[in-house]
C-alpha cells in the first residue's frame, strides 16, 4: 500500500487528470456500455410486439447519441489516464535521475548499471500500466461485483447466498496466485537485469571479445541468460494462465448451481421465472468482475514489485552527503582567502575493513605542485577520491583552505578541484562540449586555447569535423593519448584552484608531455597541482614528491633530495633512464 | 558549435539525435518474422484450436441454460436439470483446460520466438565491426537487444492467434449475415469503407509516431546509461544541474512522443464504435422504412453488432501490429548491417605459426581522405620483440589493429610466416595472437573468470601461474576472497594498474604465438613493470611480440624498435643503433633524460 501512496504523491499536478479520467470511465463510460444497447433492445421489443413504431427514430437517434458520447468518453478516458501516467513517469524519471546524481561511489560500487536501468525503464512501465489500467479496473471489478450482488440479494437471498458461498474459494485462489505472482515477477526482473548486464558488457567489451575470439563463449553465456529470462517470463505468465481459467470456471459453475437451485425454487413456486432469468442475464457481471480481479491482482503484483525496486533506488542512502551546515565559501565576508591550500592530515582510509591508506600527511601550499608516485594499487587514486569526497576518510582529515572537505558544500568543494581522471571517460558528444563540460558557457576561443594547452588542438583540428567531432563513450575512436589529452583539456578548462592529474600523460609521448608541462608552468595565475604518475619525467619538477607504497608515505622530497636518498624514487629513476640498476649492468650510472 | 550542422560529415550518433531510417515505414518487417513463427506453427495452431474449443463451448453454454429456463423449469424436470447442470460443469472444465493450455502455449511460443530473435540479433552483433559499436552510444544497441525484443513478445504470444480468431469469427458472421439478407449485409459492409479509409490514413501517422517513440526511448536509454557510467566525471565537474535539465528534457520528449502515439491509438476504438453505431442505425432505419420482417431486422441488428466486435478487436490489434513493426524494423536493421570483416570463402585455418610478421606496402585509412598509414613495410623475425614508438596518434595502434585484422587494409599485404593474413580464418588467426589493448576491460565476475577469459579450458593453477608471471598474484591474494573476488567493469576496488595486470594475465594465459601489448603497462609502476618483463622474457622466448609504450625502460630491451611517424616508419633498429643514428629516437631518448 505504501507503494500506491508513493506513486500517488508523485502524481502531484496531474492527479486531476487521473481522477477526471477515472470519473468519466466509471460514471459515463461504464453506464453507457449498458445503456446504449438498451435503446436497441427497446427497439427490438417494439419490432417483435409489432407495436407503435413512432418512437423508432427517436430510439435510433438516442442509440447514436449514446454511442457518440461513449466513443468520446472512451477517448478522453484513455488520454487523461495515459497523460497522468506519462506526467508521473517524467516526474519519477527526473527525480530518480537527480537521486542518481547525488549518489556516491559507495552506491555505484555495489549496483549494476543494468539494475539501475531496469528501474528507470521496465519498472516504470509497470507503474504506467498500474495508473492507466489496473486502478480503474480494480474499481470497476469491485463496483460491478457489489452492484451485481446487491441486485441478486434483492431478488433472491438464497440464490445470492450460493453465489457468495463461492467467494471464499475464489479468495483463496486469488491469494495463492498473488503469493506466486510477486516472486515470479521478481525472478523475471532479476533475469532481465542479468541479461542486460551480459549484453551491455558484451557491447562495451567488444574489442576484448574480438581480440580473444570469444564470440562463441559470449554467445553461450548470452544463451544461458537469454533462456533463463525466457523461462522466468514463461513461468510468470503461466501463473495467470493457470489460475485465470480456474477462476472463470468457478464463477460459471456457481451460476449453474444457482440456476439448478433456482429452477427447483421456481418449480416449488418460491420464485418466478423472471427472477431466475435476471440471474442468468446478470451473471456476466459476476464473471467479468472475477476475471478482472484475477488480472488486477496479477498486474498489481508486478506493480508492487517494480515500485518497491524503484523506491529502493529513490531512498537509497549514500555516505557522502552534504553536511547539515555546509560551508559555501562566502567571499562577502571580506576576508582574503588563501586559494588552493590542501592538507592531508593523518589520513586513514579503509575499504572493506582493509586499510588502504594510513597516516598520510601531505601539505600543498597554494600554487605548489605535488608529485605522487608509488606502486600499482598503493592508494594513489584513493587520495584523489578522498580529496573530491567521492569517499570519506575513516580517520584524520583533509582540508582545503583550512576547511575540512566534509564541511564544504559538495558543489563548492568540487568546484575548487579540477580532476583529470586516470580512467578517462568522455561523453558521446562533440569534442568542444566535452572540453567545456565543466564550464558549458565557455567561448570557442577558450575551448581552443585549453585544447592547445593540453596539446590537443593539433589532432582535433585534423579531424574531419574538428571540434564538432562526436566522440564515443569512453572515447572510443580516439587513441589512449588523445583521450588523455582531451581529459586534461577538460580539467584545465574547469579552471579550479586545485588541479589533479591522475596518470594523465601515461599514454602521451615524452615530447608532448614536456610541451604540456611547459604550458602548465606558463599559465597565468597560481594553481595547486597534484600530479600522480609512474614516469619520473612527469613529477620531477614538482615542489615536493611523495612516494606512497602500501598505503603509507615512504619518501618525500624534491627530485634532487629523493635521488640523493637512493630509495624507491632513485631506483625507478635509474630504471627509467635505462641506465640500469643493480643487476642490470649496462654501463656506469652516470646520474648518481 | 564550431561548424554549421549541414557542413558536418557523417557523424557518430549521440543521445539527442534520433537514429534515422532511410526506408519508409512499412509492415514488411512482420513478414520477415515469419521465419521464426514458422518453427512454432504447430504450437500456434494447437493454441488456436484450444481457443476455438473454448469459444465454441462458450457459445453452447447459453443455449443449454436457455433449455433449463424455457423447457425444464416449466416441465418441472429436476432430474433433467441436474443432467444438464452436469453437462455444463463438464463444459466449464473443458473451457478451463482449453484456456489454460492456450495461455501456457501462447506464453511459451511468444517467449521462445523473441528469445530466438534476440539470440540471432546477439550472434549478429558479434560479427559487426568496431565501427558499428563506435558510431553510436552503447545504450542504443542495448535497447534493441533487450527492450525492443521484449516489446514484441506479446504480439507473437497473443497477437497472432487473436488476429486469426477475430478473422475467423468475422468470416462466420459474414456467412450468417449473407444467409439472412444480402442487401442489408451489403449495407453493413459499406461501413467498412470509411473505416478502411480511416485505418489507411491513421496507419501512416501511427507508424511515424511509433517510430518516433522508439527513437526517443533509445535516446533516453542511451543518455541515462551514459550518465550512470560517467557519474563520477559529472559529479567532479559539478555538472549535475545542467545534466538534470537535459535528463528532464529527454524524459519530456519521450513523454510527448508517447502521448502522440497513444492519442492516435485511442482514436481507433471510438471510430469503430461510431461507425458501427451508424451502420446498426442504418439497418434499422432501412429495415423499418422498407417494412422488412421483424425477424430479419432483428437478426441483422444482432449480427451487425457482432460483426463490429471483431473489427474493433482487429483495430486494437492493428495498433499492436504497427508498434511491433516499428520495433522489428530496428531489430532487423541491426541484422542487416553487414559484418565488415568476414572470412574469404576459401579461407583456411592458420597452421601453428612461428611468428614471422611481414607488412608489405600497407596503406590504410579509417576514413577516406585521411590516410593513417602510407606504404608501410617492415618485417619482424619470428621470436623478435618489436617496439613501436613515436608521437601520439602516429598510427602505432593502427599497425597492431591491422595485424589483428580488426580493420581491413586498404592496399598492400600482411603475412605471418609467409601466409597472407586474409587467406586464413579470422578465428584461427586471432587465437594465435595475444592482444592486450589500450583499454582494459574487466567483465563482471570473479578475478579467476576474468583471467580464464584468455583460455577457457585453463585450470586454476594455470591461471594463477599466469597471474604470478605478471605479479598480479601479490595483490589478488590480499583481496577479501582472493581469486574468487567479484569484480565489475565500473566501480569495483581495482586500480587502473591492477586492472592492467589482470588483463595482462588473461593475455598470457591465451599462450599466444604473437603477443601485442598496446600501452599494456602504462598504469603500472616501473618496478612492477620490470618484474613483469623479467617474467615475460622467460615465458615469451621464441614468440614474436609487439610492444607499444612511451616509457623507454619498457622498450629499450626490444630486439627492434620502429619509430612511427608521419604515417610511416621513420627509423628502425635496436636501441644502440638508433641512438647512434642520432635521429628521432635519439631526440626522444634525450627528452626523457631531461636535466
Amino acid at each position: 500500500m505504501e507503494q500506491i501512496k508513493w506513486v500517488f504523491e508523485n502524481m502531484k499536478g496531474s492527479r486531476w487528470k487521473f481522477f477526471l479520467g477515472s470519473f468519466i470511465h466509471i460514471f459515463i463510460n461504464l453506464p453507457l456500455i449498458i445503456i446504449a444497447p438498451l435503446f436497441i433492445t427497446r427497439l427490438l421489443d417494439l419490432l417483435t410486439a409489432r407495436g407503435d413504431m413512432s418512437s423508432a427514430h427517436f430510439l435510433i437517434l438516442m442509440f447514436l447519441v449514446a454511442s457518440l458520447i461513449r466513443g468520446t468518453a472512451q477517448y478522453l478516458v484513455g488520454l487523461l489516464l495515459d497523460s497522468s501516467a506519462a506526467d508521473c513517469l517524467v516526474t519519477m524519471r527526473t527525480k530518480l535521475y537527480a537521486k542518481l546524481q547525488s549518489l556516491a561511489s559507495d552506491f555505484y560500487h555495489s549496483t549494476r548499471t543494468g539494475d539501475i536501468m531496469m528501474r528507470l525503464t521496465g519498472d516504470l512501465e509497470a507503474m504506467r500500466h498500474f495508473i492507466v489500467w489496473v486502478c480503474i479496473n480494480a474499481v470497476y471489478a469491485v463496483i460491478v461485483y457489489i452492484a451485481g450482488m446487491a441486485v441478486f440479494y434483492c431478488t433472491n437471498a438464497v440464490l445470492a447466498a450460493i453465489l457468495t458461498a463461492v467467494s471464499p474459494v475464489t479468495t483463496i485462489l486469488v491469494m495463492r496466485m498473488r503469493k506466486q505472482t510477486g516472486p515470479a515477477y521478481g525472478r523475471v526482473r532479476e533475469a532481465v537485469s542479468r541479461l542486460n548486464t551480459t549484453v551491455q558488457e558484451n557491447i562495451s567489451g567488444n574489442r576484448v571479445v574480438k581480440a580473444f575470439v570469444r564470440e562463441d563463449y559470449e554467445q553461450k553465456k548470452f544463451e544461458e541468460r537469454n533462456s533463463a529470462f525466457c523461462e522466468a517470463s514463461v513461468g510468470a505468465a503461466s501463473i495467470y494462465a493457470h489460475y485465470g481459467p480456474i477462476l472463470n470456471a468457478l464463477s460459471n459453475a456457481a451460476i449453474v448451481l444457482v440456476l439448478i437451485v433456482g429452477g427447483i425454487l421456481v418449480i416449488n413456486e418460491e420464485m418466478t421465472v423472471g427472477q431466475l432469468f435476471l440471474f442468468f442475464t446478470l451473471n456476466w457481471l459476476i464473471n467479468d468482475a472475477t476475471r478482472t480481479i484475477g488480472l488486477v491482482i496479477n498486474d498489481g503484483q508486478r506493480f508492487f514489485w517494480s515500485t518497491q525496486k524503484v523506491m529502493q533506488l529513490y531512498y537509497a542512502r549514500t555516505d557522502i552527503k552534504n553536511p547539515m551546515n555546509p560551508y559555501f565559501e562566502d567571499l562577502a565576508d571580506g576576508q582574503t582567502k588563501e586559494r588552493g591550500q590542501v592538507e592531508f592530515l593523518d589520513v586513514e582510509f579503509k575499504y572493506d575493513r582493509k586499510p588502504v591508506l594510513r597516516g598520510i600527511n601531505i601539505t600543498a601550499q597554494p600554487g605548489q605542485t605535488i608529485g605522487i608516485m608509488g606502486q600499482t594499487g598503493s592508494g594513489k587514486t584513493t587520495l584523489v577520491m578522498l580529496l573530491a569526497r567521492f569517499m570519506d576518510v575513516t580517520k584524520g582529515s583533509i582540508k582545503i583552505d583550512g576547511v575540512d572537505v566534509r564541511d564544504y558544500d559538495l558543489h563548492t568543494l568540487r568546484g575548487k578541484i579540477g580532476i583529470a581522471m586516470q580512467d578517462v571517460f568522455l561523453f558521446s558528444n562533440s569534442i568542444d562540449a566535452n572540453i567545456a563540460y565543466g564550464r558549458p558557457d565557455m567561448s570557442e576561443d577558450e575551448v581552443c586555447a585549453y585544447a592547445a594547452m593540453a596539446d590537443a588542438d593539433g589532432f582535433v583540428t585534423h579531424m574531419p569535423n574538428g571540434y564538432a567531432t562526436i566522440v564515443g563513450e569512453r572515447g572510443v575512436g580516439l587513441s589512449g593519448g588523445q583521450k588523455q589529452r582531451l581529459a586534461l583539456a577538460r580539467a584545465l578548462a574547469y579552471d579550479a584552484p586545485v588541479l589533479v592529474l591522475d596518470d594523465t600523460t601515461s599514454a602521451v609521448d615524452m615530447e608532448t608531455e614536456k610541451y604540456i608541462q611547459g604550458q602548465l608552468a606558463n599559465r597565468p595565475g597560481r594553481r595547486t597541482t597534484f600530479i600522480i604518475a609512474q614516469r619520473i619525467s612527469s613529477v620531477k619538477d614538482a615542489d615536493v614528491i611523495y612516494i606512497i607504497n602500501d598505503g603509507v608515505v615512504t619518501e618525500k622530497g624534491t627530485h634532487q633530495q629523493l635521488l640523493a636518498k637512493k630509495g624507491y624514487y632513485y631506483e625507478v629513476y635509474c630504471l627509467q633512464q635505462g641506465t640500469g640498476f643493480e643487476n642490470e649492468a649496462e654501463g656506469a650510472n652516470v646520474y648518481a | 558549435m564550431f561548424m554549421p550542422e549541414e557542413t558536418l560529415k557523417k557523424q557518430r550518433n549521440k543521445y539527442d539525435v534520433d537514429e534515422s531510417l532511410e526506408s519508409e515505414f512499412n509492415l514488411a518487417h512482420l513478414k520477415r518474422s515469419g521465419r521464426y513463427i514458422k518453427k512454432y506453427s504447430k504450437q500456434l495452431i494447437a493454441a488456436l484450436c484450444y481457443s476455438v474449443i473454448s469459444i465454441v463451448a462458450g457459445l453452447v453454454y447459453p443455449y443449454i441454460i436457455k433449455i433449463i429456463l424455457d423447457n425444464l423449469v416449466p416441465q418441472k424436470d429436476v432430474a433433467g436439470m441436474l443432467i444438464i447442470g452436469g453437462i455444463c460443469i463438464i463444459l466449464f472444465i473443458m473451457i478451463m483446460l482449453a484456456d489454460r493450455a492456450r495461455g501456457i502455449i501462447s506464453a511459451k511460443v511468444g517467449q521462445k520466438i523473441v528469445s530466438e530473435i534476440r539470440s540471432d540479433l546477439f550472434a549478429h552483433l558479434q560479427t559487426l565491426p568496431f565501427d558499428y559499436y563506435d558510431s553510436r552510444p552503447h545504450g542504443k544497441i542495448l535497447v534493441r537487444v533487450v527492450n525492443y525484443v521484449n516489446a514484441v513478445a506479446d504480439f507473437f504470444a497473443n497477437g497472432l492467434i487473436n488476429i486469426v480468431l477475430e478473422l475467423l469469427s468475422l468470416v462466420f458472421i459474414l456467412f450468417f449475415m449473407f444467409a439472412t439478407d444480402v442487401r442489408l449485409t451489403l449495407l453493413v459492409l459499406t461501413g467498412i469503407v470509411p473505416f478502411a479509409i480511416y485505418v489507411q490514413i491513421i496507419r501512416r501517422s501511427q507508424g511515424k509516431a511509433s517510430r518516433a517513440f522508439s527513437n526517443k526511448t533509445a535516446n533516453m536509454n542511451a543518455y541515462f546509461q551514459e550518465s550512470i557510467d560517467g557519474m563520477r566525471v559529472t559529479q567532479s565537474f559539478v555538472r549535475e544541474e545542467i545534466n538534470q535539465a537535459t535528463a528532464q528534457g529527454i524524459a519530456s520528449a519521450c513523454r510527448s512522443a508517447y502521448m502522440r502515439m497513444v492519442a492516435l491509438m485511442y482514436t481507433m476504438l471510438p471510430s469503430v464504435l461510431i461507425i458501427s453505431a451508424l451502420a446498426t442505425s442504418a439497418i434499422y432505419l432501412v429495415g423499418v422504412g422498407h417494412a422488412m420482417t421483424a425477424g430479419v431486422i432483428i437478426s441483422m441488428g444482432v449480427y451487425c453488432g457482432r460483426f463490429w466486435q471483431p473489427i474493433q478487436s482487429l483495430g486494437a490489434l492493428s495498433n499492436q501490429i504497427v508498434n511491433t513493426a516499428s520495433y522489428l524494423e530496428r531489430i532487423f536493421e541491426v541484422m542487416d548491417t553487414p559484418a565488415a570483416i568476414s572470412d574469404k570463402p576459401d579461407a583456411r585455418p592458420l597452421p601453428p605459426v612461428k611468428g614471422e610478421v611481414c607488412f608489405k606496402d600497407v596503406c590504410f585509412a579509417y576514413e577516406k581522405d585521411v590516410p593513417i598509414l602510407e606504404h608501410l613495410s617492415f618485417t619482424a623475425k619470428a621470436g623478435d620483440s618489436i617496439a613501436l614508438v613515436g608521437p601520439t596518434g602516429a598510427g602505432k595502434t593502427t599497425i597492431v589493429n591491422l595485424l589483428a585484422r580488426f580493420y581491413d587494409i586498404g592496399s598492400g599485404a600482411i603475412t605471418i610466416d609467409g601466409i597472407g593474413l586474409y587467406d586464413v580464418t579470422l578465428a584461427s588467426l586471432r587465437s594465435q595472437m595475444g592482444i592486450m589493448l589500450q583499454d582494459t576491460f574487466i567483465f563482471s565476475g570473479t578475478i579467476m573468470e576474468n583471467i580464464k577469459y584468455g583460455r577457457l579450458d585453463a585450470s586454476d593453477e594455470e591461471a594463477v601461474a599466469a597471474a604470478r608471471v605478471v605479479h598480479a598474484d601479490d595483490f589478488i591474494k590480499l583481496m577479501p576472497n582472493g581469486y574468487n573476488t567479484y569484480v565489475t567493469e565500473r566501480g569495483s576496488s581495482l586500480s587502473a594498474g591492477q586492472r592492467q595486470l589482470i588483463s595482462f594475465a588473461r593475455t598470457l594465459l591465451a599462450d599466444p604465438r604473437v603477443l601485442i601489448l598496446d600501452e599494456a603497462t602504462s598504469a603500472i609502476d616501473t618496478k612492477t613493470e620490470l618484474l613483469v618483463q623479467q617474467g615475460l622474457q622467460r615465458l615469451l622466448k621464441g614468440r614474436t611480440s609487439f610492444i607499444i609504450a612511451h616509457r623507454l625502460s619498457t622498450i629499450k630491451h626490444c630486439d627492434r624498435i620502429l619509430y612511427v611517424s608521419e604515417r610511416n616508419i621513420a627509423e628502425a633498429g635496436n636501441h644502440e643503433q638508433l641512438l647512434a643514428a642520432r635521429g628521432l629516437y635519439y631526440e626522444l631518448y634525450q627528452s626523457q633524460l631531461a636535466d
